[in-house]
C-alpha cells in the first residue's frame, strides 16, 4: 500500500504530516522531495547504504566516429555539438535518453553513468527509511526520484513524501500510488495551488483526500471549494505556535500529548480511506 | 570571409546584441560582397544550453569570426574546437563593430563569461 | 574595454534593479515578500512570476490582462496508428516508460513523454513523429504595481523550466529592470529563475529545514554569478536557529537585509488579497519596509 503526501504549495506541512503518520504506524518512509528532502530531520534514521543515482551519458569513440551528424541532429536537448573536427558532449544538458546511441550507425557511442545525486537507505524505529538527494547544481531531479521508487515494495505499507508543485517531478512520484493525501493551508495561495494538485491527481486517477493544516477561522476558503467540487476532507490540524516551535526544532508533533491524539485520529481516518 | 554578430533587429542599421546564445537575431556580414544577411536565433528559446546550440548555428553557417559581448563557458569550449575566432564587441551598431574588426580594434575572447541556465 | 565592465551577459548593467526572490524551502513567505516589494519598488520595474508551479503573485497584484498567449514548451511523440505494425520497438527503447499498450495499440502517455526522439529514430516504419505541446499560457497584466508577467502552467506538463525562461524573457523584453518571484527548490526551475539576475534574495525561516535548504539554494545563486542576499522570515519562532542562520550567512558572505517577525496579520492580508505592507502598523510591514531600504542600499552600492 502506497500513500503519497503532496501539497501543490510548498511549506503547507506535507513533511510534518507524512513523517508523523509514518512514525505512528511504523510505515516505511520514502522521501521523493529530492530537491529539499527534509523528512530525516524528524525521523532521525540510521543510514546503512548510499546508492549512486544518475543518468547515462554518451561517450564518443573518435576512432569510429565519422562525423555523420546523426546523433547531433536527433538529440532534442542540444547536448551534442559537431564542431567539424569532433562531436562534443555536454553532459549537464543530457537527459540520458539514448537517442544518440540509437542513431549511431558506426557503433561509436557508449553510455556511461553520470552521478546526479544519491539515495540513502536506512531504518528509523523498525521501518525502512529511504531518501533521494539531488546534487546542488544538477537540474534533473526525475532520475533520482526514479531510483528512490525502485526500492519501494508495493506489498509493504509505505508513505511517500512528494515534491511540491505539479510539474514532472510530481507526476513521476505519483506513479503507482494507491492513495494521495493533499496537505493544504487556509489561505488564498493554499487554495490556488491545491486546485493545481487536484487537477494532477484526478488526471492520474488516484483516489485522494484533503488535510487542512494550520486550520483557522479562514478554513472556509478551502472548504467552500471542497464542497463545490465534492472533494473528501479527511481532517484538520489546528494552527498553533507550539507546533511551529516543535517543527523549528526538528521534533515530531506526536511528542506533544495534544498533537499525539490528533494525529492518531487523522492517521486512522487516512488508513480507513485507503483500505476501502 | 563571414562574420557573425548578435543583432537586436534583422535590419542593416541594427545595434549589436550583447548576448551570444540568447541574441534576438544573428547578422552575417560577408567581407567579399560587403552585405549582411540575417537569421533568427533558434537557440535563444531553449531554457538550457543556448550557448552550445548557438555555437552549432555559427558552425553550420560556416562563419570565420564571431563578434559578441561574451561567450559562456560551453560556447567558448565549442568555439575553441573550431577554426572560428571570437572577438568582444566594441561599438554600438553592427557596422561599427565590423569596421573595428577590420581595423584590428577588437579584443579576442579568451575567457568565458558566466553561465546561464534553465530547463 | 572599460565600457563593458559593468555589463553581464544578460545585457543588464550591475547597478540596475534585477532581483530574484527565492527560498529553497517552500512556504517561507517568498511570495508574500515579493508582493510587498512589488508595491515598494518603482512602478516601471517589471514584475515576473517565475514560480510557475504555484503562480500566486497575480493573486495579490490583481489587475487587467493585456495579453495572453499559448507557450509551446515541449514536444511529445505521436504514433500514427494507421502506419503502426505493433512491433513494440518504441516501447523497448523508451527510457521513460511513456509507451503504454491499450487494446493492443501502442499509445504515448504525454505526461511521461520527454520528447527525446528515441522512439522516432527507432521506428522502422517512420510511424512516429514529435509534435509540439503547449505547456502553459504566458500572461501580461497591468496591475496596481505596474506590469506583471505571469503564467498558467498546465499541471503535470513537461519542461516547467522552459516556461520559467519564457516568463523571464518576456519580462526582460518589457524592461531590463525586473523583480522576479522565483521557484522553490534547487532544480531546473530555480536555476532558470536566478539566471541573469544581478541579485538574489533568499527568504528563509528559522527551522532546521529552512536552514538546510538555504545552504543548498545559496550554491545555485553563487554558481550563477548573482549576488546573494537573505531575509529571515518569522525569525522569532526560534531565535536560536535564527542566530545559527545569521552565523552561516556571515560565513558564506550572504548579506542579511532583514529579519521579519512572525505576524498573524500576514495571512489576513493574503486572504484579503492585499500586500502586507498595506497594514502599515503591522510588525511585518515595518520590517519589510526596513528590508527594502537595505536592499536598495546594496544595489546602489554596486555602482
Amino acid at each position: 500500500m502506497n500513500i503519497v503526501f503532496l501539497s501543490g504549495k510548498g511549506g503547507t506541512g506535507k513533511t510534518t504530516v507524512s513523517t508523523n503518520i509514518a512514525y505512528l504506524n511504523g510505515f516505511n518512509y520514502y522521501d521523493c522531495d529530492v530537491e529539499e528532502p527534509n523528512g530525516h530531520i524528524f525521523l532521525k534514521p540510521v543510514i546503512n547504504e548510499i546508492i549512486d543515482s544518475g543518468v547515462l551519458n554518451p561517450v564518443i569513440n573518435e576512432d569510429k566516429c565519422t562525423l555523420c551528424n546523426a546523433c547531433v541532429r536527433n538529440c532534442q536537448f542540444g547536448a551534442l555539438v559537431n564542431t567539424g573536427k569532433k562531436i562534443m558532449v555536454f553532459n549537464e544538458l543530457c537527459h540520458g535518453c539514448g537517442t544518440c546511441s540509437l542513431s549511431c550507425k558506426y557503433d561509436a557511442i557508449t553510455e556511461v553513468k553520470r552521478t546526479l545525486g544519491k539515495v540513502e537507505v536506512g531504518t528509523y524505529e523498525k521501518a525502512k527509511f529511504v531518501r533521494g538527494i539531488l546534487n546542488v547544481k544538477e537540474p534533473l531531479a526525475v532520475p533520482v526520484i526514479k531510483d528512490v521508487k525502485k526500492l519501494i515494495n508495493n506489498e509493504e505499507n509505505n508513505i511517500i513524501d512528494s515534491p511540491p508543485g505539479t510539474s514532472c517531478t510530481v507526476v513521476e512520484t505519483l506513479e503507482d500510488m494507491d492513495f494521495a493525501v493533499l496537505v493544504t493551508e487556509p489561505t488564498r495561495f493554499g487554495l490556488s495551488d491545491l486546485k493545481m494538485a487536484v487537477y494532477v491527481v484526478r488526471e492520474m486517477k488516484i483516489p485522494f483526500g484533503i488535510v487542512i493544516n494550520r486550520s483557522s477561522k479562514d478554513d472556509h476558503i478551502i472548504t467552500d471549494y471542497l464542497e463545490s467540487e465534492n472533494i473528501d476532507l479527511i481532517g484538520k490540524i489546528p494552527y498553533s505556535m507550539r507546533a511551529a516551535r516543535l517543527y523549528s526544532e526538528g521534533k515530531m508533533m506526536i511528542e506533544d500529548e495534544e498533537f499525539y491524539e490528533r494525529f492518531k485520529k487523522l492517521s486512522e481516518d487516512i488508513i480507513k480511506r485507503v483500505d476501502k | 570571409m563571414k562574420i557573425l554578430l548578435g543583432s537586436k533587429t534583422n535590419t542593416v542599421g541594427s545595434e549589436v546584441d550583447n548576448r551570444f546564445g540568447r541574441a534576438e537575431y544573428y547578422a552575417i556580414y560577408d567581407t567579399e560582397t560587403k552585405e549582411y544577411t540575417f537569421t533568427d536565433n533558434s537557440a535563444k528559446d531553449g531554457a538550457h544550453g543556448a550557448g552550445p546550440k548557438a555555437a552549432q548555428i555559427a558552425i553550420d553557417l560556416g562563419v570565420d569570426v564571431i563578434i559578441t559581448g561574451n561567450l559562456g563557458p560551453r560556447a567558448l569550449a565549442v568555439v575553441e574546437n573550431t577554426d572560428i575566432k571570437s572577438f568582444r564587441i566594441n561599438g554600438e551598431t553592427l557596422q561599427e563593430n565590423v569596421d573595428n574588426y577590420l581595423n584590428d580594434k577588437l579584443e579576442p575572447i579568451n575567457a568565458a563569461g558566466p553561465s546561464h541556465a534553465g530547463n | 574595454m572599460s565600457d563593458f565592465n559593468v555589463i553581464n551577459t544578460s545585457g543588464v548593467s550591475k547597478n540596475e534593479f534585477s532581483l530574484t526572490v527565492i527560498s529553497g524551502k517552500g512556504g517561507t513567505g517568498k511570495t508574500t515578500i515579493t508582493a510587498s516589494l512589488a508595491y515598494l519598488v518603482d512602478k516601471e520595474i517589471v514584475k515576473a512570476d517565475c514560480d510557475v508551479d504555484a503562480s500566486n503573485l497575480g493573486i495579490i497584484l490583481e489587475g487587467e490582462t493585456l495579453e495572453q498567449s499559448k507557450y509551446i514548451g515541449a514536444k511529445v511523440a505521436l504514433i500514427n496508428q494507421a502506419m503502426c505494425d505493433q512491433c513494440g520497438g518504441c516501447k523497448d527503447v523508451c527510457r521513460y516508460d511513456a509507451v503504454d499498450i491499450k487494446d493492443s495499440k501502442y499509445i504515448v502517455n504525454n505526461l511521461k513523454c520527454e520528447g527525446c526522439n528515441a522512439c522516432v529514430v527507432n521506428c522502422h516504419l517512420d510511424a512516429i513523429k514529435l509534435i509540439e505541446e503547449v505547456t502553459g499560457d504566458v500572461i501580461k497584466k497591468d496591475t496596481k504595481a505596474g506590469k506583471l508577467v505571469t503564467s498558467k502552467m498546465i499541471p503535470g506538463a513537461e519542461g516547467s523550466g522552459k516556461l520559467v525562461t519564457e516568463v523571464r524573457r518576456v519580462g526582460k523584453t518589457e524592461n531590463s529592470e525586473t523583480l522576479i518571484d522565483g521557484s522553490p527548490g534547487i532544480g531546473c526551475a530555480v536555476m532558470a529563475s536566478v539566471t541573469g539576475s544581478n541579485h538574489s534574495l533568499i527568504v528563509t525561516e528559522p527551522t532546521q529545514s529552512g536552514f538546510e535548504d538555504m545552504k543548498r539554494v545559496y550554491e545555485i545563486v553563487a554558481n550563477f554569478d548573482s549576488i546573494p542576499l537573505a531575509v529571515i522570515n518569522k525569525y522569532d519562532i526560534n531565535e536560536e536557529v535564527a542566530i545559527k542562520i545569521e552565523k552561516e550567512c556571515e560565513r558564506l558572505g550572504i548579506k542579511i537585509v532583514g529579519k521579519i517577525p512572525f505576524d498573524t496579520t500576514v495571512n489576513e492580508a493574503v486572504n484579503n488579497l492585499k500586500p502586507i505592507i498595506e497594514y502599515k502598523d503591522s510588525k511585518a510591514a515595518i520590517a519589510i519596509n526596513e528590508m527594502y531600504k537595505n536592499i536598495l542600499n546594496v544595489i546602489k552600492g554596486e555602482n
